[in-house]
């Protein structure tokens, strides 16, 4: 997700949440690259999620993506997790991690 | 033994899209360990795209330029220069951790990643010219 490509992304991560009001997981499982522009992305989804009293949690498996978030400053306050099936469990058990 | 990427185009975000692409490859070819690489791009990424966002909202009528130059050696040597308006980045506050996702700041990231990749980061102004330049270690930082 750079400056470019972002613009692509950016409708179809704010679509989570445009049908209903329900938990969404973001995968970056596939992501290899992100920049600003990207994180603006994902801080804004988050505000979204919260605002609507939903949850989002992002899949960022540990790596260098994931090494972007922590640099930022947002592992802390972002709701991330290293896996999918972590992200289901994490929406199932209620077990609400920093991020509202 | 060095070798040198270098590339200059109009502030377009369509035109940095197929350079950072080539940078990439050009990394890659040169034996970059995947962490510098990263950084290199970030580095690229960033100051290109604050010069297309913020640059190009001079109230004259200049085409404005960037150039990106990557020289790789024993580290990794970034050169930029644009012909925007005079802004050093090097001077933008570091942003404070949030402590909630509602105190997240959009705003001076980009500035705050290029600090976390490198080694060094200056600016200067020659002419009407931003110049910066970045050093990006090899097997780090």
């Amino acid at each position: 997700m750079d400056a470019a490509g972002v613009d692509k992304e950016e409708a179809r991560v704010y679509a989570l949440f445009a049908p209903t009001r329900t938990n969404a997981i973001l995968d970056l499982t596939a992501v290899t690259f992100l920049a600003s522009m990207g994180i603006r992305v994902l801080i804004t989804a988050a505000r979204t999620a919260k605002s609507r009293g939903v949850r989002l949690v992002i899949v960022s498996p540990p790596g260098l993506v994931r090494e972007a978030l922590t640099n930022a400053g947002l592992v802390g306050v972002l709701d991330v997790v290293d896996d999918v099936a972590s992200a289901t469990q994490s929406l199932q058990s209620g077990n609400h991690q920093p991020g509202g | 033994m060095s070798a040198t990427f270098a590339r200059t185009i109009p502030a377009a975000l369509s035109r940095l899209g197929v350079v950072l692409d080539e940078l990439e490859a050009f990394l890659a070819a040169n034996g970059v360990d995947d962490r510098a690489a990263y950084a290199t791009q970030l580095v690229c990424e960033e100051l290109a795209a604050n010069t297309i966002r913020h640059g190009c909202d001079a109230a004259d009528a200049r085409e404005i330029d960037l150039s990106i130059r990557v020289d790789v050696g024993a580290s990794i040597q970034i050169h930029f220069e644009d012909n925007a308006p005079s802004f050093d980045p090097t001077r933008a506050p570091a942003p404070i951790t949030p402590a909630d996702i509602t105190d997240a700041r959009i705003g001076g990231l980009g500035i705050h990643l290029i600090r976390r990749s490198t080694a060094s980061f200056t600016w200067s102004r020659a002419g009407d010219r931003n110049c910066i330049d970045a050093v990006v270690p090899r097997g780090g930082p």
